[in-house]
């Protein structure tokens, strides 16, 4: 994971959880290698999102505003979900 | 649980062809037809099984064979003994044991890989086989007594039990890759083969060891053999060896629930699947997952019986099933090396950093323990590649095993006609596989 705070985020994307769904469905951002991808959470219950192989892990939950940013460099597609639940939350396709 | 699925759905990083979905189905149902066309126009003899008998190799061979067996024997059956213990004992944490790996990658993914390449030796090395012979010992002059039980109609057919189990752990249990779980299902299932042995002989604990059986008919792939009556290795081509025996039909079996898993695990990556299983978590997805990986393997299954019955149809004969079952092997391994590629070469990584610290006690035996996996070693273009390679060769291998067997079994004239249904079945197997490894 790498930190906001030191770079610029190429690629913006957002996500939403309500009722143990996700809300529009799952969703895939595709992005292309090399970018700085920042995915931004907002989850109705107490969780824990976790972005495989990228192996990004931030906490979320009521009134939490969890950010995952990562550097695009392993391409493929990955996908994201939350350690409690088990539920798919989104897929990053970098290619 | 974020782990555990990693492991079992393989890496989390899943690769598209160079090519659409349905271009490469179509390419790989067009190789399909057009070599079944040209086998029908030009392969009017059976040549497999005098094929299949090879070249017996110098005693070179044969004399290096023996030692490399015996240390194989012995790194084999320590190895098992360290996972086992590992996910009894060891951390039980899916991400710093070492049976998850072991088990998911090394036992399941490269065994069959390695029989297929270099022949029969999984029953030399098995540290079931180890129990069986040591039972074996015990029971001298009492063998043959209780042997009879589970001879005849159901002889076989209790292989099948342990891989749909190990099935059903790795694609659908939520907690499937946990080491306490590996554990006490490896130790379990070695209890029950050895009471199994100690009880009825190890005649019917070898053949409901159902990996054993599996990995023994994958060998007949192999471009080495043995010969029947010497054991002496031999040396012929690929996949003729299957050519030989005809399957029981329990074996049929065996193979179609192994294809079915396959192809479940496609199902279950896909967006269909998402929607479906979207909300179950725990129980309830391991509910939804086993209502899905039956509905697949009995898919698969009933489509292949329906072939075969059709093709006893057309044919008037009868056992088409097992007549061409053998053609189920190749198919059943390009599937294997289609969807397990690229876990085998990403987080088989692991098994080596992770064979430094087996139990997850912070050593550091091989000093490979703070390594990492390398995720870009093959790139996401190379893996499709394979994937598409692999499905499409073993359906050409299927379509020439079954092509073979059927001029065998009749004139030119009604084997073809054995093949039509069969050649469907394949065609339709290969477009949804390539459509489920893309989609």
């Amino acid at each position: 994971m790498v930190d906001p705070a030191e770079v610029t985020v190429d690629d913006r994307f957002e996500v939403e959880v309500r009722d143990g769904l996700v809300v529009g469905g799952v969703p895939r951002f595709e992005v292309s290698t090399g970018r700085v991808v920042s995915v931004l959470l907002t989850v109705d219950r107490v969780d824990q999102v976790h972005l495989h192989v990228y192996d990004a892990v931030a906490d979320v939950g009521p009134g939490v505003e969890a950010e995952v940013v990562v550097r695009a460099a392993v391409p493929g597609v990955f996908e994201a979900e939350l350690h409690g639940s088990g539920l798919r939350v989104f897929e990053l396709e970098v290619s | 649980m974020t782990h555990a699925l990693m492991l079992a759905h393989g890496v989390g990083g899943r690769t598209d062809l160079p090519l659409s979905a349905w271009q490469a189905g179509w390419s790989a149902a067009a190789a399909l037809l057009v070599s079944f066309a040209v086998l029908g126009l030009a392969w009017h003899r059976p040549r497999l099984r005098e094929l299949a008998v090879g070249r017996v190799v110098g005693s070179g061979l044969a004399s290096i064979g023996a030692p490399v067996g015996v240390a194989a024997r012995w790194i084999v059956g320590f190895g098992a003994v360290v996972v086992v213990t590992a996910g009894l004992i060891g951390v039980d944490d899916v991400a710093a044991n070492l049976a998850p790996v072991a088990v998911y990658v090394a036992f399941w993914v490269a065994v069959p890989l390695i029989v297929v390449l270099i022949g029969p030796w999984w029953s030399s090395v098995s540290p079931w086989e180890a129990a069986f012979r040591f039972v074996d010992r015990l029971r001298v002059g009492r063998e043959g007594r209780t042997e009879v039980l589970l001879v005849g109609r159901y002889d076989g057919w209790l292989a099948v039990v342990p891989v749909a189990a190990f099935l059903w752990l790795e694609l659908v249990y939520h907690d499937g890759a946990r080491p306490r779980v590996l554990g006490w299902a490896g130790l379990g299932y070695t209890v029950a083969l050895v009471g199994m042995a100690l009880r009825w002989g190890t005649g019917v604990a070898r053949r409901s060891e159902g990996f054993g059986v599996l990995f023994g008919l994958l060998a007949r792939l192999s471009p080495i053999g043995r010969e029947p009556e010497t054991g002496r290795p031999v040396i012929r081509l690929p996949l003729v060896g299957a050519a030989v025996d005809d399957l029981r039909p329990s074996e049929v079996a065996l193979l179609l629930v192994v294809l079915g898993g396959t192809a479940f695990d496609g199902v279950s990556r896909t967006r269909f699947w998402g929607d479906v299983s979207a909300g179950h978590t725990g129980w309830g997805a391991t509910a939804v997952g086993t209502v899905g990986l039956v509905w697949v393997v009995v898919v698969v299954a009933v489509a292949w019986q329906a072939a075969a019955r059709l093709g006893d149809h057309l044919t008037g004969g009868s056992g088409s099933s097992t007549r061409f079952g053998h053609s189920l092997l190749p198919i059943v391994i390009g599937y294997h090396v289609a969807h397990y590629f690229s876990l085998l070469v990403l987080e088989g990584q692991q098994l080596g950093i992770r064979a430094s610290d087996p139990y997850g006690r912070g050593w550091d035996l091989f000093g490979t323990a703070g390594d990492a996996v390398d995720w870009t070693r093959v790139s996401p273009a190379t893996v499709g590649w394979v994937q598409l390679g692999a499905i499409v060769v073993g359906h050409l291998g299927g379509v020439l095993l079954a092509h073979d067997r059927s001029i065998e079994s009749w004139r030119p004239s009604i084997a073809l006609r054995s093949q039509y249904p069969l050649l469907m079945v394949m065609v339709v197997y290969t477009v949804l596989g390539l459509v489920l490894m893309t989609g």
